[in-house]
């Protein structure tokens, strides 16, 4: 039972799947195809070394980057992957319980015998399942054309760490974006309230970073929460990142089950 | 409570301070064909949607098949067949596909049965579902409704959209699963199908039970519709207190509900001169009226 619910919602959103999954492989591709020219160009380090250092930093422009092909990937192509991933995540994160209250169908789906669990774990992993495969992509998409037009060594290693990150962001988003569906009384459009959930975020993290004496606050935002600094040797996992991520996720996923498990369907 | 498909003590449901319903006292015996009746708003799709579990009761309990409603919805669910006032599909969908994953979530993919119940409602199940129309949309819950042959069937307004031919045809129907068993809790505001159809009614005003009894005798044992024609029509302070209820002139004729022993109408109606009498079965209508005019216990 659960299963046929599970394929009907990959199903719903294969469409969109495949649209961002292909604007993110082609952004992470016409990006990278660039590395080679802008890597080599003079002109760009003397226009970067011109900006306030705390500009640069906001955009985590750094200029080891230039010698880097990862930690060009990262300035240039991650943005993608971490908005566009979350803005994905999020929306069909807040889409799996409100879309079936917006259609009017959530009375049929209640009326079948499956417990308010089963419907949350099945629309929940079929979410899980699209966020994992869109971050793959992006993952691929990232390692190939860094083959492709990488013109030096890069250490896989810190991409696939990297990656993890942007993983988790998204999915930091989607609980956030799952939980306020079901907590924000009448919503009618998703995808709105979604982008601007997630660019609230990034504008928050980008503007602590340039205002600098409010930096801390910019811990109120997971994009403070991934580490990008891919050029420092001993850049790898830090616990107490995976810790805040897991902890914001899991909050997420549990607190809205534990609405959904209460709430009246009113359609 | 053996034997009993749904059972409701003091089942209330407040949205804040808004009443949704109050008090739901209901007995609805297994293989009876039941029937809720109400003006919309009066509470009966909240009745419903809490018996579903869609919406939890604020007060109360109710059980189905001796379950209760909260603890055991979805083991309950799995006996029941649901068309809601207001159907909506999945846009996008064919209505075989819709059948087949309703099937699907039911535990029971065997859709033989469907094909059976769409030609039997004359429903074209590779239509899209967004191009139905509301009669259609209706036909399609019904059929997924009975697929996976429930033991009860939890009908709201199920012939709303449906043409004059098609009511028939569901009507054979719920008599024929009526007959293998089947309970059907049937709510409606019409009430001429919930007469044809049903044994027994429950009439629900702003959210309460007025009454709830056999369709029988709630037409024959209790009210009389009385109307005669006499020189000098009399007004309703002519009669006792509470006598001649929703009394009516027109010109030299007087008609008026009465509840009461037949002995003391004899009696009332021989102090005026009468040209024409006739004392008959009020229609289930007339009934309902009354009840909805006068209140709860407006009978005697």
């Amino acid at each position: 039972m659960t299963r046929a619910l599970f394929a009907k919602e990959l199903k719903q959103y294969r469409t969109s799947f495949l649209v961002w999954s292909l604007t993110i492989i082609a952004l992470i591709a016409m990006t990278m195809a660039a590395m080679p020219t802008m890597m080599a160009s003079a002109g760009l380090k003397d226009l970067l070394n011109a900006y306030p250092p705390a500009f640069l930093r906001a955009f985590s422009f750094d200029l080891s980057s230039f010698s880097d092909p990862l930690g060009f990937y990262v300035v240039y192509a991650t943005l993608y992957v971490a908005l566009l991933g979350s803005v994905f995540s999020i929306s069909v994160a807040a889409g799996i319980i409100h879309k079936e209250q917006s259609l009017g169908t959530a009375e049929f789906l209640l009326a079948k015998p499956l417990s308010r669990n089963q419907i949350f774990g099945a629309k929940l992993a079929a979410y899980l399942l699209l966020v994992l495969a869109i971050n793959v992509i992006a993952f691929f998409a990232a390692w190939t054309s860094l083959l492709a037009f990488s013109p030096g060594p890069f250490r896989l290693g810190a991409l696939v760490i990297v990656s993890t990150y942007c993983l988790l962001l998204s999915l930091a988003m989607g609980g956030i974006g799952l939980l306020t569906s079901l907590t924000v009384k009448r919503m009618r459009s998703l995808i709105g309230p979604a982008i601007g959930i997630v660019l609230g975020f990034y504008l928050w993290d980008t503007i602590t970073k340039i205002a600098s004496q409010y930096e801390a606050w910019g811990w109120l935002s997971p994009f403070k929460w991934v580490d990008v600094k891919v050029t420092v040797p001993d850049y790898g996992f830090a616990w107490w990142r995976l810790v805040l991520f897991t902890a914001l996720i899991v909050g997420c996923f549990l607190s809205s089950l534990v609405v959904y498990r209460k709430k009246d369907i009113l359609t | 409570m053996n034997g009993m498909a749904i059972v409701t003590e003091g089942l209330s449901k407040y949205y804040g301070r808004h009443r949704g319903i109050e008090r739901i006292d209901l007995r609805v015996p297994e293989g009876e064909i039941f029937g809720f009746i109400g003006p919309n708003g009066a509470g009966k799709t909240t009745t419903i949607r809490t018996l579903l579990n869609l919406i939890f009761p604020t007060a109360g309990r109710a059980e189905i098949f001796g379950r209760d409603i909260v603890r055991h919805g979805p083991e309950i669910r799995r006996s029941i067949g649901y068309v809601p006032a207001e159907v909506k599909y999945y846009p996008g969908m064919r209505v075989k596909e819709l059948l087949a994953y309703s099937a699907a979530l039911n535990g029971a993919p065997d859709l033989s049965r469907a094909a059976v119940l769409a030609e039997r409602l004359a429903l074209d199940t590779n239509r899209r579902i967004d191009e139905l129309s509301s009669g259609n949309a209706k036909k399609v819950a019904l059929v997924q409704s009975m697929l996976h042959s429930p033991r009860l069937l939890i009908l709201d307004e199920p012939t709303n959209g449906l043409d004059p031919l098609i009511q028939n045809r569901l009507s054979e129907l719920l008599r024929e699963e009526n007959a293998r068993g089947v309970t059907v809790f049937f709510s409606s505001h019409v009430l001429g199908e919930v007469q044809r159809l049903c044994r027994r009614v429950a009439i629900i005003k702003e959210g309460s039970i007025l009454t709830s009894e056999d369709v029988a005798t709630l037409r024959q044992k209790r009210l009389r519709k009385v109307s005669f024609t006499t020189a000098r029509p009399p007004v309703p302070a002519d009669f006792p207190s509470g006598m001649a209820r929703e009394l009516i002139r027109e010109g030299d004729a007087v008609r008026f509900l009465y509840a009461g022993a037949s002995n003391t109408l004899v009696q009332e109606l021989s102090r005026f001169d009468i040209h024409q009498l006739r004392i008959e079965e009020p229609s289930l209508e007339e009934v309902f009226m009354h009840y909805y005019s006068s209140g709860k216990g407006g009978t005697a």
